[in-house]
C-alpha cells in the first residue's frame, strides 16, 4: 500500500512560477503565499491563467520555472532535472483534492464505488471503513439516496456533488476547485455552492476558480485578481470587491457585476 | 435443380453440424489467442517508443492491407517452401490468429484512445499511480467501448473460416462441398450450410447490439454537457437509441 502524504498542512506557496504552452507566456512570475485555511478565489478573464495555476498546485501542469511548496514539501520546482514533477507526486496529490468543472466521475462505477475506490486503493482503508466515510459525506452533500446510481443517471449538479464527496474523502489539505458551476444552470449551481460554502469551514485550503462573483465574496476570505498571467491585486475579498485599486480589477468586476 | 426435400435435409443435417463443430471450435480457439495478443499489440501500437510502434504499425497495416485468401494461402503453401511445413488445421489457426490479432488490436488501441484524458487526470488527482488509473480507470472504460465491436469480428471469423475448406480443414464448407459433388445436390446443400451459419451468427449480432446499448447507457454520454460522447456507438442502423 502506498504511503502516506509527507504534507502536514495547507499553506500553498508560489515563487516566481512561469508557464508556457508552446511558447504563449501563461503565467509569467507568480509569486503567491496561501496560509493554511485560507479560502482563496482565483478571479479573472478567461485566458488570464487562473485555471493553469490552480493545476499546476497538483501537477496536473508542469511548470518550466519557479517552483512550488504544499504544506512545506516542494511539489514541483524548476531545480529538479529533466522534470519539475517531484517523484513521489503520487503521495502528494492524495492531500490536494481537485474537482473539474466536468465531474469526471468515474462512469462505470456506482456513486458509492466512486467515493470509495481512492480510498481502499490509493489510502489503503479497508473497504467498511471507506463505506462508513463514504455514507456520511454522501449524507453531507445529500446525496445519500443516490449510493447505488451510477454518474450518468444523475444531474450536473448532482455529479458535482458526489465529485466534492469523492475529494473529500481522501480528507485534503488542500482542496483546488475548478469553475465547478461553469456547466450547472442556476438551481443546481446553488445546490453545490452551498456545499462549499459548508466545506469552507473546515479548515481546508480552498483555492476557488470561479465566474460568480457573488459567491466568491460570500465565501472567499481573500481574492486574487489575475490578468494575463500576472497577479494584477491581491486583497482580502470584501476590500478586492468593494475598493478595487488596478483599472483591469474595477473594468473587470463591472462587466462581470453588472450581469448578475 | 435439384429438389430440395427434408429427406435430404435431415439425412446432410449430421454430415454439416460436425463440420460446423469443426468452424466453431476453430473460431473460438482463434478468438481467444487473438484477443489475448490484440491486447498486447495495441499496447505495442501506443508504446512511446517508435522502435516498438513502428513495427507493430507495419504489421497491423500489413495485414489490413492484404486479403485473407492470399494469407491462408501464403501459410499453407508458400511457407512450406522456406522449409516450415504446418499442418492444415495448425496452419489455419495461425493464419486467423495473425489477421484477427490485427484487426482486433485496432479495436483495442481506439477503445483505449476512447477513454476522455480527463479520466485519467481524475484518477491521478486522487493519488492513484498510473498503473493503478490504467487497472481502474482505464482498462474497465476500454474493456466495455471494446466488446461490442469484438463480437462483430467474432461474427466476421465465424463466417471466415469457411475459407479454410481450400486448405483441406474439413469445417462445414469443407463437408458441403464434397458432399455435393457426390450427390449433385448443390442447391439443397448449399441452402442447408447458409441457414446453419445463420442460425450461428444471428444470435450473434442481437448479442452484439445488446451489448452497445447496454454500454452506450453506462458510459456513452459526454459527462458534462449530456451530449453524446461521438463514437462508433452512435454509427449505423443500431446507433443513436435513446
Amino acid at each position: 500500500m502506498s504511503k502516506q502524504s509527507p504534507i502536514i498542512n495547507g499553506a500553498v506557496l508560489f515563487d516566481q512560477v512561469w508557464k508556457d504552452f508552446n511558447g504563449v507566456q501563461v503565467l509569467r512570475g507568480i509569486d503567491l503565499s496561501i496560509d493554511s485555511g485560507e479560502v482563496v478565489a482565483l478571479l479573472g478573464q478567461s485566458g488570464s491563467g487562473k485555471t493553469t495555476l490552480l493545476r499546476c498546485v497538483n501537477g496536473l501542469e508542469v511548470i518550466n520555472k519557479g517552483s512550488i511548496h504544499v504544506g512545506g514539501v516542494a511539489i514541483q520546482s524548476s531545480e529538479n532535472s529533466k522534470n519539475a514533477l517531484v517523484p513521489n507526486i503520487s503521495q502528494i496529490r492524495q492531500s490536494i483534492g481537485i474537482v473539474f468543472q466536468q465531474f469526471n466521475l468515474f462512469p462505470h462505477m456506482t456513486v458509492m464505488e466512486n467515493v470509495c475506490v481512492a480510498q481502499t486503493k490509493v489510502l489503503g482503508r479497508s473497504s467498511d471503513e471507506a463505506r462508513e466515510r463514504a455514507v456520511l459525506l454522501l449524507d453531507r452533500v445529500g446525496l445519500l439516496e443516490k449510493a447505488e446510481s451510477r454518474p450518468l443517471q444523475l444531474s450536473g449538479g448532482q455529479q458535482q456533488r458526489v465529485a466534492i464527496a469523492r475529494t473529500l474523502a481522501m480528507d485534503p489539505r488542500v482542496l483546488l476547485l475548478d469553475e465547478v458551476t461553469s456547466s450547472l444552470d442556476p438551481q443546481m449551481t446553488n445546490d453545490v455552492l452551498r456545499v462549499i460554502s459548508d466545506v469552507s469551514k473546515d479548515g481546508i485550503t480552498l483555492i476557488v476558480v470561479t465566474h460568480e462573483m457573488g459567491f466568491a465574496r460570500h465565501v472567499a476570505t481573500r481574492a486574487v485578481f489575475m490578468h494575463e498571467g500576472v497577479i494584477v491585486e491581491d486583497a482580502p475579498a470584501a476590500k478586492l470587491f468593494e475598493e478595487p485599486q488596478h483599472e483591469v480589477t474595477k473594468t473587470f468586476l463591472s462587466a462581470v457585476l453588472s450581469h448578475q | 435443380m435439384d429438389k430440395m426435400t427434408w429427406h435430404d435435409l435431415i439425412e446432410f443435417l449430421p454430415i454439416l453440424l460436425h463440420g460446423l463443430a469443426t468452424s466453431l471450435g476453430i473460431s473460438a480457439v482463434v478468438i481467444v489467442l487473438s484477443v489475448i495478443a490484440g491486447v498486447f499489440v495495441a499496447f505495442l501500437r501506443t508504446s512511446p517508443y517508435k522502435f516498438v510502434r513502428g513495427p507493430a504499425l507495419a504489421y497491423v497495416e500489413f495485414i489490413r492491407c492484404t486479403p485473407a485468401l492470399v494469407q491462408l494461402y501464403y501459410i499453407f503453401y508458400v511457407i512450406p517452401i522456406f522449409g516450415i511445413t504446418l499442418e492444415a488445421l495448425t496452419a489455419g489457426i495461425v493464419a486467423f490468429t495473425i489477421i484477427y490479432t490485427a484487426y482486433l488490436s485496432e479495436v483495442f488501441r481506439a477503445a483505449i484512445n476512447s477513454v476522455a484524458k480527463t479520466q485519467v487526470e481524475a484518477a491521478v488527482s486522487l493519488g492513484m499511480s498510473n498503473s493503478l488509473a490504467r487497472r481502474l480507470v482505464i482498462i474497465p472504460q476500454a474493456a466495455r467501448v471494446a466488446l461490442p465491436p469484438t463480437v462483430n469480428y467474432l461474427l466476421s471469423l465465424i463466417k471466415d473460416t469457411s475459407l479454410l475448406s481450400i486448405i483441406t480443414i474439413q469445417e462445414i464448407m469443407f463437408r458441403g462441398l464434397i458432399l455435393a459433388s457426390q450427390t449433385f445436390k448443390y442447391f439443397t446443400i448449399l441452402t442447408e450450410i447458409a441457414f446453419l451459419y445463420f442460425c450461428v451468427c444471428f444470435p450473434l449480432t442481437i448479442l452484439a447490439r445488446r451489448l452497445e446499448s447496454k454500454f452506450e447507457r453506462e458510459l456513452g454520454y459526454d459527462a458534462g454537457n449530456g451530449e453524446k460522447k461521438k463514437s462508433f456507438f452512435s454509427i449505423g442502423p443500431w446507433g443513436g437509441k435513446k
